[in-house]
Order: structure tokens, then sequence, then C-alpha cells
């Protein structure tokens, strides 16, 4: 019954509303009849459905019709807004919008992090200090030319702009004082010079072609200096004051400076290498940059083993030459300075060519620079040389040079002229002056070339001999240009295994990377710091030899 | 039917029809041309049937109105869209309780308060109110229809729609389900429950009226 009931209770609305079917309304009907609960359920849904009926009486306020049709006329009929059909409507939505808008937003957010994901996932930039001013850009135009480069595709290309087939026209290209091996790619002129000079266009080799100079230094004075030690052994010297900005003008996204030394070689007996070593201070105070030596000690830096060695009272030179130590402790000045001496290699039978008896003393400097910001390469790594040339005509010396080269069969890995140092210090943001200083620059005479030279350790050596001979005044600064060679090492090394066969033949397979720099000579004082600068130095020509130019004076050459 | 429409359709007939004439395909079709008088004819037909309608869902006159306005200027920037799948008045209906229904909506979310005090949710009854006069309100609400403006809002939107389709509006189920577009069983089951709620809410008045 209450199943039934249930069913009837169920449908009783549908039955009120008139919504069954006759059959089904009749089959209620007669459960009402017979069921007093359903009929008194019936009777109340029909008095609610009745009460709710009476308030159907509402009309239209009077002249609602006019106001809309005031209002349509002021909307609609008035012509801007006419019935049609509603397909492109929507499209023009304000929700459309909004929508097209926040996906336009995301998407150009996700670009922008992927953008800087791929940015912060790029190699740090590498460079090789050359010179590392420390004192401050102005100290002694010991300017910091910086080789610029990177350990991604990049930094091949550099390399491969390097080898040989493309040193001659690297050699008659302006190059950037920051990438040596790098053509100043900005400048259309150069562009149009290896057009010109060759059918291929070697800034493709750069990238971009209509790419500015990567880098533009901030050089800031005192630089800070770390150092550290990586698996393979190499050094890493990381001068953290120095900024570039980047290509992309990106602020803010400074790199460090990473100056890498090669990892020590075996040592090989070489008579004819000149094993130049720098005297340093072992004072416990001395700083390297901004950081203390003792802070880089905790790093196990070679570097600082070299400046807690004991430092002997002379050392007899495998050339003839003697060094002796320096009266009092002295500090290391700047990477082209530092107090050179040679180890003592009594096994090693001393080039008789190069002794001079007559050779004048040099006295030692009386002013040291009171910071380092030269790291000491271990002997091991000694295999690196620098040479300047100092000359009262570069082209003249550069022809002298390009023919002794081509003579000896010497590798040129480029030649380059770097940057005087007001275009060095030239910001990105003023770059127009900048270019306009590099054209006036390289169409200038060139002050100062450096000549990169891969050897072995027997022919630099020999070529060290020669260059004294042949140049009269010829120094040798060696150490400084270590880390320049060393930061290109890699690559280069890199690069000639695999595509190249080995330029040197060094018994011990190490090649040695030189710098020949020929400067031209100022005329009242050298370019030489105080510790490398002979006390004759202002007449260098009338000199009949100069070399080796940086030995400390009190020793007398064999 | 409004005394204006009734007034027209009982001139004799020419041979040129007037716009009054018309039916409802041939109105739409001369508002989509952009002839006001076709529109005019529309609204005069179908105003009270809407006004009551939303005057049902939001208990309100003043609010009816500006909804049942909106309603008509909507259908006729969609008159374009119309696609005579059912009829005018059903999708005209259809209009008219979304307008409402999203009036109620952004009412309830801004929390207006109605000044009479208290909530709009709990005021929004349109009772009589002698200190405010409305002559032009041709509704006269007596105690039982202010009891059963009050019941019905207390019912949710959902179930006082489907009442007031089906009890003031003589909707049928079909056209219920159309406007709303829900099912039909839906439509059965707001109804029913519906019902029953507004009988509890309504016991003694539906006692008085027995």
């Amino acid at each position: 019954m209450n199943t039934e009931r249930d069913k009837i209770r169920a449908i009783l609305n549908e039955y009120l509303d008139g919504e069954l079917p006759p059959q089904q309304a009749a089959e209620v009907e007669a459960a009402i009849a017979k069921d007093e609960e359903l009929a008194a359920e019936h009777a109340d849904l029909l008095a609610t459905r009745k009460a709710i009926k009476s308030l159907r009486n509402a009309t239209a306020p009077h002249g609602m019709a006019e106001r809309i049709m005031q209002a349509a006329h002021h909307h609609v009929f008035s012509g801007h807004e006419k019935p049609r059909p509603n397909v492109f409507g929507k499209l023009f939505h304000f929700q459309v919008i909004a929508a097209a808008a926040i996906v336009l937003i995301a998407v150009g957010m996700g670009m922008y992090v992927i953008n800087m994901l791929s940015t912060s996932q790029q190699a740090p930039q590498k460079v090789a200090i050359n010179d590392v001013p420390s004192r401050g850009i102005n100290y002694d135009k010991k300017i910091m030319a910086a080789e610029v480069r990177t350990l991604n595709d990049r930094e091949e290309k550099i390399a491969i702009a390097a080898l040989p087939e493309e040193a001659e026209l690297a050699r008659k290209i302006p190059t950037d004082g920051l990438s040596k091996a790098r053509p100043v790619v900005a400048r259309k002129k150069t562009r149009e010079a290896l057009d010109k000079l060759s059918g291929k266009v070697l800034a493709e080799s750069f990238g971009d072609e209509d790419a500015e100079p990567d880098f533009t230094p901030a050089i800031k004075p005192e630089p800070s200096m770390v150092l550290e030690k990586d698996r393979s052994g190499i050094i890493k010297t990381e001068v953290s004051e120095y900024s570039y900005s980047r290509k992309s003008g990106t602020k803010g996204l400074d790199d460090k400076i990473i100056a890498m030394t090669p990892p020590p070689a075996p040592a090989v007996p070489d008579d004819s290498a000149r094993k130049v070593k720098s005297f340093q201070s072992v004072d416990e105070k001395v700083t390297v940059g901004s950081s203390q030596l003792g802070e880089v000690e905790k790093q196990d830096a070679p570097a600082v083993a070299i400046a807690k060695e004991k430092i002997p009272e002379s050392i007899n030179a495998p050339g003839g030459l003697t060094v002796e130590k320096p009266k009092k402790p002295v500090e290391l000045a700047a990477c082209t300075s530092p107090v050179e001496s040679v180890p003592a290699r009594p096994e090693e039978p001393a080039a008789p060519e190069v002794a001079k008896a007559e050779e004048p003393v040099r006295e030692a400097p009386k002013k040291l620079a009171p910071k380092v910001c030269c790291i000491e390469v271990p002997a091991a790594d000694d295999r690196n040389q620098n040479i300047v040339i100092e000359t009262s005509n570069v082209a003249e010396t550069q022809a002298k040079l390009d023919k002794y080269m081509k003579s000896n069969n010497i590798q040129v890995l480029t030649v380059s002229a770097p940057q005087p140092v007001d275009v060095v210090q030239t910001r990105r943001n003023n770059m127009n002056r900048q270019i306009q200083m590099l054209d006036t620059w390289a169409d200038k005479e060139p002050q100062k070339l450096e000549y990169h030279i891969r050897t072995s350790p027997q022919q630099a050596g020999q070529i060290n001999v020669d260059l004294a001979e042949k140049f009269p005044n010829v120094r040798n600064v060696s150490q400084t240009s270590t880390r320049l060679a060393a930061a290109g090492y890699s690559a280069l090394e890199r690069k000639s295994s695999s595509t190249e066969t080995p330029v040197t033949n060094a018994a011990d397979g190490n090649p040695v990377l030189m710098v020949i720099t020929i400067q031209k000579r100022m005329a009242a004082s050298s370019t030489l710091s105080p510790l490398s600068k002979p006390a004759t130095t202002s007449k260098p020509s009338s000199q009949p030899t100069t070399q080796p130019a940086t030995l400390p004076a009190s020793q007398p050459t064999k | 039917m409004s005394e204006t429409e009734s007034n027209i359709l009982e001139l004799p007939r020419e041979k040129k029809q007037q716009p009054h004439e018309l039916d409802e395909a041939a109105l739409i079709r001369k508002c989509c041309e952009g002839e006001s008088a076709a529109f005019e004819i529309l609204v005069r037909r179908y105003q009270d049937r809407i006004y009551s309608l939303v005057l049902g869902l939001l208990g309100n006159a003043a609010d009816a109105e500006e909804i049942t306005q909106e309603a008509f200027l909507k259908s006729f920037e969609k008159l374009g869209g119309f696609r005579r799948d059912s009829s005018f008045y059903t999708w005209l209906f259809r209009i008219a309780t979304n307008e409402a229904l999203s009036f109620r909506r952004k009412r309830k979310r801004r929390g207006f308060f109605s000044i009479f005090g208290g909530r709009d949710e709990d005021s929004r009854e349109d009772l009589p109110n002698e200190k405010q006069p409305q002559p032009d309100r041709p509704m006269i609400m007596d105690e039982n229809a202010a009891a059963v403006h009050k019941a019905l809002g207390k019912l949710d939107m959902e179930f006082r729609a489907v009442v007031v389709m089906r009890d003031m509006e003589d909707m049928n189920y079909n056209e219920i389900a159309q406007v709303l577009n829900i099912p039909i069983g839906t439509v059965k089951s707001r109804i029913s429950r519906a019902r029953l709620m507004l009988r509890d809410l309504l016991k003694d008045t539906v006692q008085n009226e027995k």
C-alpha cells in the first residue's frame, strides 16, 4: 500500500499540472479517491498552486514599452548596434580578448624564461689575462689585454681563425685588443677588408656579421683574484672584479674573467728553453688583488707553493745567466713585471750563445708595486715565453720578424694589435665613439703587435736566442704572457688535436705558446715596469745587447 | 495582451499587411532589417509576461523593470542569431531568465544590501509599503500575496524559476526545460520539491484559504 502510495505521490504534481497521460491520470484519480492521505496531499498541493497562481496578474508598469523603445532607439536603432548574425561578434567579446591577452602574456613569459634558462646554461666566459692592472687601469699602460674566449662553439671558431692558414689573414686585419684572435667583426671596414683579402668572410667564423664587439670591459681597479684548481689540474685565476657587459646589453649579468693556466706537465730537460720563474715575496700578507694570499693557499694552488719556496741566493741559468735573490722581500709588482730568475738546472748545459760576459749589470728596482696581480706558474708549467721587442719602427721590425718566422718555419697562430687603452675603456653605451676610435686606431700605424707563436720548447729557446741577436731591444718578460697563452692553450690544443697535425715537435709533446710583442718605443719612458725595465733602457737602441733585459742587475752573467 | 496591441488587432484588415498584423517570423525579419515599429510590436506583445516572469524571479519591481528592458534590448541585438528551433516567446523567456539569474548572481556576489534594511537575499520581496505608494503598479498585493512572495523568495533560484514558469506563466514542462536548458526530468523533480517546500512555507496561508 505504501509503495503504491509513494508511486502515486511521486506523480501527483504531474497529475496536478496535467502532464500525465489520460490512463495514468485516471489511476491517480482512483488512488486519490480511495486514499484519504493522498487526497489530503493533493488538496494541499492544489491550494499551494492556487496561492502561487494568484501572483500571476502582474502587468508591466505603465510606460515601460516606451522606455524600452527609447533605450532601443538610443542604443540600437541609432546605428551603433544593429542586429546582425552574431557570428563574429563573439570573437571580439571581452572574454575572448582577455583570454587572448592572457595567452599572449603567458607565451611571452615562457619565452623569456626559456631564453633566460638557455643563457644561464651557457658555458662561462673565459678570458686569458695578459696584463692585469694591479693599480688601476692607468698603471703603466698595463692594460688588461684580455682575450675573451668562450667554451662553446665560439671558442672553437676563434681557435679556427687562429690556425696557420688564416694567421696571415688575421695578421693584416686590425683586431680587437680584447680578443686577439678575433677580428673586430663589428666594424664594417674590417669586414670589407676580410672580403678583399679572401674569398671567404672570416667574420663568419665569429658569428653574427653585424654583431658588435661582444664584451666591453668595465675595468675596475684592484681586481680581486681567486685561485682554484679543477680536476684536470688547470689553475683558474678568477678576477671577479672585472665585469663585462654582454652583447645583448643585459645589465647585471657580469661575467667573471677566468684566466687559465695549463695543467702542469712533466718536466723535460730542455737546454735551450729558458726556464724563467718569478721570485715572489714569501710574505704572507702579500695579497692577490684584494684577496689575501692565505686564502689562496687554502685552495692548494701551485702558485702558492712556489711563493712559499725558499728562494736561493743565486741561480745559474742555462744560458749563462745568473739571477740573484733580491735583498729585500719583494712583492710581485704586476703581471708584466715579475722579478725573473732562472731556476737552477745543473744537468742542463748552458747555452753559450746566450751568455754575455759583458752584459751590463741590472739593478733591482727600488720601488715595487704594492700588490700582486700575477700568479706564479709552477716550473713545470713554465713552457711559455713572452718576448718584447722595442722598436722605433714597428712595421720594419714586423717585416723582419715575419721573415724570420717564415725562414724558420715557425707557426704563427695570430698577429694582433691590441686596442689602445681609451678604446678599451670606452663603454658600450658609447659604442659610436668606440667604433670611431677603433677606425681611427685601425688607420694608424700599429703601436704594438703581438705574435702568438706555437712552437716546441727547443725551438722556443732558439727563438729567444735568435731574437736577442737580431733585435737590439728585446726583452724576455715571460710569465705574464703565460696566462694569455695558457688561456688559449686548451682551445688551440683541442682544435689542433682534432683537425690539424700537431705543430709541435716537442719531445714531451707539450707545445710552447709564445707571445712576441713588437712595441713602439716611447720617447721618454719605457712601458716596462720598474722591475723589468733596465736602467739603461732609456737608450735601448744604443746598447749592443739588452738581452735579457729583465734580469736582476747585481748578478754578473756568464 | 496589452491594450495597444488589442486595439491594433481590432483594426480592419487591408490588403497590405500592417506591421502589427504580421506574424512573429515577419516581425523578426523586419526587426533584423532595422525597423523599429516591428520591434515595438514585439515589445508590447510580450512585455507583461516577461515582466511578470522577472518579477517572480527577482521579487522586486524596479529590478524586474530594469531586467525586462535589458532582456528586450539584448533580444533585439541577438535577433540575428535566433535559429527558430523554438518559439520566439520561449527564446525571449530564456534571455529574460538568464538576465535575471545573472543579475541575481552579481548582486549576491557583491553582497548588495537593500535600502530597506537587511541583506538583499531576505528583502527581495516587493512587499506592499504604505509609506511608499506606487500608484503605477497594477499588481495589488494583499496579505496572502505577500506571504506567497516571501515564501517564493526563500526558495533557491532554480526551484523558484520552475514554479514561476509553471504556475504563474503556465508554461508546460517541455517549455520550461527549453528555457532553462535542463532535462525535463529535472524540471519535474524541481517542481515537486519546490511545491513541497512552498507547502510547508505557506501552511498557514493555505489553511486559511481552505
